[in-house]
């Protein structure tokens, strides 16, 4: 009858140490699958980014005098913003896309594309499986008054892909 | 008598045992969370973040407290940790490693690293 417990002690330490191993496994698996994704920041990216525009175009509430009209400023919307828009090497193609519209009521008086035009079709797609791996958009609207108190609506769309650097592909 | 023994033995071998594979556990898992891969990643993130929404004329002080110990513990210059070329910022913790992530912001950083504080410092001024 002793023995017979003694047999089922080792069997019952075999199983325990089954199941320590198990469990083991997992942790690492769940350890190495959590450190070895990147962190994705593009979100946050694509806010500050947004943010940055907004700062450019609109300062303590009122439109910048200078925008509306100016080609010049359109022409050279980057540069005017100080933003540059080059990656990594990595990167064949550019990774922001930037679209500015302001509207005074329903005319459109001044708008502007910056970036790569094809990642807006990321925007807008159903949550899915493959979402993670779309470029991230966000948009952002606000009012601005000019120096006659005139309003204006300003639209901005920005576009950050970097997949292959927050996304494990 | 004897047989008493062989079971307290065993006892104290499979806790030990135990003992130990949890701690072989938990030491996998506190060196995948500091590894230099994963710090330099997230401090290039980071830091490219805060350049993105600094204005110029803005100084801005990081504890690097946890990256500098990483660097000194694999013998790499702790001034060349942050470098900026360009628009891409590198963060590099040891001989064959870095990782690099682009900022859009068009401003000029220098980057001063501060030692003494265990921080580094970024001067944010317009490009000219």
């Amino acid at each position: 009858m002793k023995k017979n417990r003694r047999g089922a002690e080792k069997i019952i330490s075999v199983y325990w140490f089954a199941i320590l191993f198990i469990v083991a496994g997992a942790v690492v698996a769940m350890v190495a699958i959590f450190y070895g994704k990147p962190y994705d920041v593009r979100e946050l990216e694509t806010q500050i980014l947004a943010n940055s525009v907004a700062n450019c175009l609109s300062e303590t509430g009122y439109l910048r005098e200078d925008i509306i009209g100016n080609s010049d400023f359109q022409n050279n919307f980057l540069k005017e913003c100080s933003l540059n828009f080059n990656t990594e090497k990595e990167f064949d193609n550019m990774q922001y896309f930037l679209r500015v519209e302001i509207l005074q009521g329903s005319n459109k008086v001044f708008e502007v594309s910056e970036g790569n035009l094809n990642l807006i079709a990321s925007c807008g797609v159903e949550a899915g499986i493959e979402e993670e791996r779309l470029a991230k958009c966000s948009e952002k609207e606000f009012y601005s008054l000019d120096s006659s108190k005139n309003v204006y609506l300003i639209k901005i769309l920005s576009i950050v892909r970097k997949t292959e650097k927050n996304v494990r592909v | 008598m004897e047989k008493k023994g062989t079971i307290l033995a065993e006892n104290i071998i499979f806790i030990v045992l135990n003992l130990v594979f949890i701690m072989i556990l938990f030491f996998f898992i506190f060196l995948k969370s500091g590894g230099a891969a994963v710090l330099e990643e997230k401090y290039a993130k980071k830091i490219a973040l805060i350049i993105d929404s600094a204005r110029p004329g803005m100084e801005i002080h990081l504890d690097m407290e946890d990256a500098i110990k990483t660097a000194e513990k694999e013998k790499f210059p702790l001034g060349q940790i942050v470098s900026i070329r360009n628009n891409i910022l590198t963060v590099k913790l040891r001989e064959k490693g870095g990782y690099s992530y682009s900022f859009f912001n068009d401003v000029e950083v220098n980057v001063n690293p501060d030692l003494d504080k265990r921080e580094y410092y970024f001067v944010i001024s317009k490009k000219q």
